[in-house]
């Protein structure tokens, strides 16, 4: 730590001569420089984080993986077979440092179950799970900033109150109801009543189908979510100079709601989408469960609750962590694109 | 991908609110059978298969050397011809018209070098399918290809030797399997199978595809299989009764395993059912010594606890009211099973009460048997008993049975009701225990038990062997070592155009057919 002195010194005031050293001007490309490394630097931070705490959590899950691998008829001595093979029997530190070399190599070990690279299972599963994440982002953020801007362009002014009304209570129920109930109850309604569905995936029905429904059930509430923020961003800058000038001036709609208003609610849409991507991921692995999606839900589940599996659930764990971490800095840096001042630090 | 099928998706969802009539479904697909796995296999080596999944496929790949009979008995698989001298002579004909998947011709020899490296294998799970093959000893092979005959001995008699020879983790492998342990592992050795179907392909996790090869002529000499099996056979995974049972009415799969209430969902409408045991619920009193377990040397509470526990009342709240009593150690379609009601303690709620009142009782169960598990605890509560109950996850359940006995009084033991092989089922309630290498879980001392347990694994006659085991099954009861509970029933059903089978108890994967 170090001090300074009022000798050594002292602040440009009034009357005080401003410095002779140049101001340095922090540039646009200096604000990008600042903060693309910053970000990377925070990325490799997390993500050895990541990998450090995720090793020492799944000790913590309860059962014993050489029980599990072994089976229900096999005898001690099957046991500790099993345990000395997957490296069980070593201590702490040892399978610490065993893993983390591994993983620096890219390589997370081979699963307890399938006696193959963990990473391997994860990745398999890794596309249908994006598929499913990314198609309902893609809907909630379309669907839902069209619905909130059109919603909030309808109620302007206090216009149609009956509209606002049902509006923020249907989307305030409907995103209150969680994934995997919305889930069931699409199942019951478009594939057990109606018949218009798959209920779950199944090779006997086209991929786009049986999607259908697990994109329908991730995608709803989000949809509502951005729907509600979106009319309230809507109605703000609707009440705003620049556009209260553009309607003065006649500008044809199109014009003015996308080009003058679209921009400006972009960022909070855009800010509101990284979290719901990674809420998102969560609620993927649970509803995976409901439609039989082959996703990386059913694999973290049985590597968990039934195999014990450490490797395939640090590697799905870190995948994870990697989509979501990779996301938001895609996010920001699209929204440093859009605003720079959310590049953050001071410019002139 | 992901942009085709956000596409898809989109259009679909729009269209499907105009839609009428039902999903597109597997209609069409007349040499196709689509079916499920509650997980996914872990390997496609037969012999180190461990997991239900493993072993399920390895009957598809791999032929053993005998069958389940399609009532009772055994029939052929690669061998035509079985004999035995003794518990520990045996002699098998191989057929002469089987072939690997690769043209090889399965003769003695490969059939001998198949089982020498199941019994040479370092492995969890090969040591579990020796074990029900070829008994705790050393067994030797003997080929002789010009006659056709493989003829087996053991250094240690075991009579149960042909059942554990319809095992499908004794399924033959073919020499380029045993060339390449690695590819058979991961199912890429084309040549390795000796079964009706081949891998042609495995995501891990997810599912497999099997075809059937078009050499294939041995099936069993099954009597009243009816149809022709898929060319096509897709696994994929889905462990949820509720989504396979959606599924199955929807066609997204020809056939399903329910365990549950969903079964009901299929009666009539051209489902057809089979049924089969498929676990064994059991209550264990554990009575090791100096373990401090209240039911250590108390036969008389052993019994008062078997007769506070309304079996049924178990069966409506931890099977759905689906399962079977019991009435031995394991399923009644295991050959020499005793199915003798007279032998298992009554319910008698008032008599349980006179002996149990002021008990503490610790139960252990498994953490997803929670309505079993209460209703059992609340039996013994309704009797006067404490009870205090601990339900670990199903790894720790499980160590904790077996090396912990100073941590549960009594136990619900779920065993697998597959095998077949009734011996296994009798030596958890006597004999050596974990600690001292055997598999006796109750810790119990039944040495009248052991001697006629032990007097069936060295007997040749059939009837010898289950006159000894129903023997110690006797004594296992009369002395309340523990005090069974329900069968776990499981049912397949096949929609309208697929069937399957159960042989002997044992449901047959192999025995998919396709009837219309």
């Amino acid at each position: 730590m170090s001090t300074t002195t009022a000798d050594s010194f002292a602040a440009p005031g009034p009357g005080t001569p401003e410095s002779t050293r140049p101001v340095k001007a922090a540039t646009l490309a200096g604000a990008w420089r600042t903060f693309l490394v910053r970000r990377v630097v925070g990325l490799i931070v997390n993500l050895a984080l990541l990998v450090l705490v995720t090793f020492l959590i799944v000790q913590l899950i309860p059962g014993d993986p050489a029980t599990a691998i072994a089976g229900e008829s096999a005898s001690l001595g099957q046991v500790e077979l099993v345990r000395t093979q997957l490296g069980l029997d070593q201590p702490l530190p040892v399978q610490l440092w065993t893993y983390v070399s591994g993983v620096v190599q890219g390589d997370f070990g081979d699963s307890y179950r399938y006696r193959q690279p963990a990473m391997d299972i994860v990745m398999t599963a890794v596309p249908y799970t994006l598929t499913i994440t990314i198609a309902a982002v893609v809907l909630l953020l379309v669907l839902g900033i069209a619905l909130g801007m059109a919603i909030g362009v309808a109620t302007r002014g206090d216009r149609r109150r009956w509209l606002d009304l049902s509006f923020s209570v249907v989307t305030g129920i409907i995103s209150s109801i969680p994934t995997y109930v919305l889930a069931t109850g699409f199942v019951v309604v478009f594939a057990v009543l109606w018949r218009v569905l798959p209920p779950a995936y199944s090779p006997a029905y086209n991929i786009g189908a049986a999607a259908i429904l697990p994109i329908a059930s991730l995608s709803i509430g989000g949809i509502c979510s951005v729907a509600r923020i979106v009319r309230r961003e809507t109605a703000v800058i609707l009440e705003q100079d620049y556009m209260r000038t553009a309607r003065g001036w006649r500008l044809p709609t199109l014009t003015l709601y996308v080009k003058h208003m679209l921009p400006n609610l972009l960022t909070t849409a855009l800010t509101l989408s990284g979290i719901i991507l990674t809420a998102l991921l969560g609620s993927a692995l649970i509803t995976e469960a409901v439609f039989a999606w082959p996703g990386l839900g059913g694999v973290i589940v049985q590597a968990i609750a039934v195999d014990k599996d450490y490797p395939v659930i640090r590697a799905a764990v870190f995948v994870i962590g990697l989509i979501s971490l990779v996301m938001t800095l895609i996010i920001d840096i699209i929204l440093g694109i859009i605003d720079p001042r959310t590049l953050g630090g001071k410019r002139d | 991908m992901i942009a085709g099928v956000a596409l898809a998706a989109a259009v679909g969802l729009a269209l499907s609110a105009c839609s009428t009539g039902a999903p597109e479904a597997a209609s069409g697909t007349t040499d196709t059978i689509n079916a499920e796995l509650w997980y996914a296999p872990a390997t496609f080596d037969p012999a180190k298969a461990s997991a239900s999944s493993d072993v399920t496929v390895a009957r598809l790949g791999f032929d053993t050397l005998l069958r389940q009979g399609e009532t009772e008995g055994y029939v052929g698989g690669l061998a035509t011809d079985w004999s035995s001298t003794s518990a520990s002579d045996y002699t098998f004909t191989i057929r002469n018209d089987a072939t690997c998947s690769d043209g090889t011709a399965i003769t003695p020899t490969v059939v001998a070098n198949s089982f020498s490296y199941l019994v040479g294998l370092d492995d969890s799970g090969a040591q579990t399918w020796k074990n029900q093959a070829f008994g705790s000893g050393t067994p030797t092979f003997t080929p002789d290809d010009a006659a056709g005959t493989l003829s087996i001995s053991l250094s240690a008699p075991y009579s149960q030797l042909f059942g554990g020879l319809t095992r499908p983790g004794s399924g033959i492998i073919c020499p380029a399997g045993i060339a390449d342990p690695e590819g058979l592992a991961a199912g890429t050795v084309a040549g390795a199978w000796s079964g009706p179907y081949t891998l042609t392909k495995s995501e891990a996790g997810k599912s497999v595809q099997y075809a059937l090869r078009d050499d294939y002529k041995v099936w069993p000499d099954w009597k009243n299989v009816e149809g022709t099996p898929a060319k096509t056979i897709n696994l994929t995974v889905q462990a949820d009764s509720n989504t396979s049972a959606n599924l199955l009415e929807s066609g997204g799969v020809d056939l399903a395993r329910f365990y549950d209430a969903n079964a009901q969902r299929f009666e009539g409408d051209g489902y057809s059912t089979v049924t089969f045991a498929s676990s064994a619920y059991n209550l264990v009193f554990n009575q090791a010594p100096g373990a401090g377990s209240v039911f250590e040397g108390n036969k008389d509470l052993r019994a008062a606890v078997a007769q506070a526990i309304d079996r049924e009342g178990f069966n409506s709240a931890g099977l759905d009211g689906l399962g079977v009593e019991q009435n031995t150690v394991s399923a009644a379609s295991y050959r020499c099973a005793l199915d003798d009601s007279s032998l298992v303690q009554k319910y008698d709620p008032a008599a349980a009460a006179k002996v149990l009142n002021g008990k503490t009782i610790r139960l252990l169960m498994m953490s997803n048997w929670d309505p079993a598990g209460d209703f059992l605890a609340e039996s013994l509560r309704a009797a006067g008993a404490t009870v205090t109950v601990s339900a670990p996850d199903p790894a720790d359940w499980t160590k904790q049975m077996r090396t912990q006995p100073e941590t549960w009084d009594m136990a619900i033991a779920a065993e697998n009701a597959e095998s077949g092989l009734i011996h296994t089922s009798i030596a958890r309630y006597l004999g050596p225990t974990y600690a001292q290498g055997g598999t006796n879980v109750a810790s119990s001392d039944n040495p009248e038990g052991m001697a006629d347990y032990e007097a069936g694994m060295n007997a040749t006659d059939p009837d010898e062997q289950c006159a000894n085991f129903e023997a110690a099954q006797k004594t296992i009861l009369e002395r309340v070592d523990m005090t069974p509970l329900i069968t776990d029933t499981h049912r397949y059903v096949a929609r309208k155009g697929f069937a399957s089978y159960v042989f002997s108890g044992y449901w047959d994967i192999s025995a998919m057919r396709i009837v219309s």
